[in-house]
């Protein structure tokens, strides 16, 4: 029975292979989104794990989601927060998001005021090189320096078409990985030049996180009071309907894989009809029957997976070798897709299966 | 010797459109242990209709079919697929094999639906040294000559040790030689292992081989059955 599914499956390679490959693009499609998305994800925490602020201030509405980009919060907050028991420093920021320069997902760009920002966060700048200190100027992560092959003197292009110039490259990352001056930065986004989009606050040693956070609210009420760890959790989280649209995603892959796979099917067991017929002849259950068709399309869904997640892997490693995307795949995604390609298959192939199995013997043995 | 297929007035009638179609009208067929035996008859007289009910491929419109003991006319479908599977095997005009499997796949395959997996490489060896089969195991079907192909047909039909063979036309598409040389194999298979033979044939001459003949015509049996000077 075995060498009968291998050699129904070697008769027609050609059909075989686009079965394959049909399984192989929904995979493939679930391991490269999830896994960019978990990638991306991950990215992100890494960074703001190494900023030390333990609180952010900022206007109700802005940080709601990642691609928020606003700029409506005073600096004045600066002073008075500092004047708040318990706190440290606090230091201002304006983040400013935008579509990748490859197409693929998105970039970000802050605005600090360096020394006191480095500070607040222990972050130094790399030997030759220097904190930025004219609007256009720039520093970036090791990570951004390796990606886009930069270095200190290096001239990138942001907003579209202004060219600013790497002063320095600095360590470790946190946050964007493009950072401007805070006064490059309202300039640049026409903001007034008493605005930003967000406060970090340290707190002094030994002070309860949540008390500090209760004073603040106390003091400055009507503003928006939240801890860094919350909020660069999940980028599914934080991108509206992301984990829906995944979803979505697998969904549609397995719909996919059932749908080459019944038609492959189909068709085969239209071709075999006569030799469904001398089966039967033989005394081959309708189980049987059933079985040999089901181990067809669940060998060619497990050539499939086996193709989708090489495909997947290279080309994760391609996308991040030409754009710097981070792809990092999981277990249970990858549980997830394999489970859609078999059983995508596996149902495919059901109808086809039951109708082979259904079929009158005498007439199939006379089908030409 | 035990009857091992007993057949009584069977009838079968085919539904064409709205008009019913009588195939047989009311067949009984004694089969000994140990026979060989042919059913002739002009085309559209019923014979194939006939083999495919007593190798429970089709049930009766009315009537019995009785095979070793066990009754095909009130089994199940899945039932009477069992009895083929563990009684019957069939050897059919065109060969039937499979194009994709060698000629041992094919045998394989055969013990593959009849024991659930379990093959038996020594009764493999024997039906395919008897047929002469040795040198074409490894050679798929379109490798080998209609006559061989034949005779792969009917190695997997004996060698899951059925209780009867049912053949329909098994010379049809055969030169004069490899007819002779695949009656031979049936004639032997019948004469060394007690192999009950049901045929089916126009061939007066394959006819002759066997030990019986029964003519059909119109989809009856024409009386008395014909005893054969072996």
């Amino acid at each position: 029975m075995d060498n009968l599914i291998a050699a129904n499956i070697r008769q027609r390679p050609i059909r075989s292979l686009v079965s394959v490959v049909g399984v192989a693009l929904g995979v493939a499609l679930v391991m490269l989104f999830t896994g960019l998305a978990r990638g991306m994800s991950n990215d992100l925490q890494r960074r703001s794990q190494n900023l030390r602020a333990e609180i952010i201030f900022t206007r109700p509405g802005t940080l709601d989601n990642m691609t928020s980009s606003s700029a409506n919060l005073s600096t004045k907050y600066v002073e008075r927060l500092q004047a708040v028991e318990g706190v440290e420093s606090a230091v201002p920021v304006i983040r400013y998001v935008f579509q990748g320069g490859a197409g693929f997902g998105f970039e970000q760009i802050e605005g600090v005021d360096w020394v006191p920002f480095a500070r607040m966060n222990n972050m130094s700048i790399l030997e030759g090189g220097r904190a930025p200190e004219a609007d256009d100027e720039v520093v970036i992560d090791e990570t951004k320096a390796r990606n886009s092959e930069l270095s200190v003197g290096s001239t990138v292009k942001l907003f579209s078409d202004k060219s600013y110039r790497v002063t320095g490259i600095y360590t470790p990352e946190s946050g964007a990985r493009v950072k401007l001056s805070l006064s490059g930065m309202q300039k640049a986004l026409e903001v007034p030049d008493d605005k930003c989009t967000y406060i970090l606050i340290k707190s002094r040693t030994g002070v309860d996180e949540k008390a500090l956070a209760k004073r603040i609210d106390e003091q400055l009420p009507g503003n928006k009071i939240q801890f860094t760890r919350d909020v660069f959790t999940s980028i599914e989280k934080s991108i509206p309907y992301l984990g829906l649209f995944l979803k979505v995603l697998v969904g549609l892959a397995a719909v996919v894989s059932a749908l080459v796979v019944m038609l492959a099917m189909y068709t085969t067991i239209t071709e075999r009809t006569r030799e469904i017929g001398i089966l039967k002849a033989m005394g081959a259950s309708r189980g049987f029957i059933i079985g040999v068709i089901e181990k067809e399309a669940i060998l060619i869904s497990a050539l499939g997976l086996v193709l989708g997640f090489t495909v997947a892997l290279i080309g994760g490693a391609l996308i991040h070798r030409a754009y710097g995307l981070v792809f990092e795949y999981g277990w249970g995604w990858a549980i997830a897709a394999a489970s859609i390609g078999l059983l995508g298959g596996a149902i495919g192939a059901l109808y086809p299966a039951v109708r082979a199995a259904n079929l009158d013997a005498v007439s199939a043995l006379s089908y030409e | 010797m035990r009857t091992i297929l007993q057949a009584d007035n069977i009838e079968k009638v085919y539904r064409v459109g709205k008009v019913d179609v009588p195939a047989l009208r009311g067949v009984s067929l004694e089969v000994q242990e140990g026979e060989f035996l042919a059913i002739m008859g002009p085309s559209g007289c019923g014979k194939s209709t006939m083999l495919h009910l007593l190798g429970g491929l089709l049930t009766p419109t009315s009537g019995r079919i009785v095979l070793d003991d066990e009754d095909m006319t009130a089994a199940s479908d899945a039932r009477r697929t069992d009895i083929r599977r563990r009684k019957i095997g069939f050897v059919f005009q065109r060969f039937n094999l499979f194009p994709t499997l060698t000629a041992e796949g094919n045998l394989r395959l055969a013990e593959s639906i009849h024991s659930n997996g379990k093959d038996d490489p020594e009764r493999r060896r024997e039906v395919l040294k008897l047929l002469r089969l040795e040198d074409k195991m490894h050679h798929k079907p379109l490798e080998l000559s209609g006559g061989e192909q034949q005779r792969v047909a009917l190695a997997r039909a004996v060698v899951t040790r059925p209780a009867i063979i049912l053949a329909d036309e098994p010379t049809g598409n055969l030169d004069t030689e490899n007819s002779a040389l695949v009656l031979n194999m049936f004639q032997e298979l019948n004469y060394r292992f007690n192999q009950t033979i049901v045929m089916i044939t126009h061939n007066p001459e394959a006819a002759a081989m066997c030990k019986r003949i029964v003519q059909m015509r119109d989809g009856q049996i024409i009386e008395p059955a014909q005893n054969v000077q072996m």
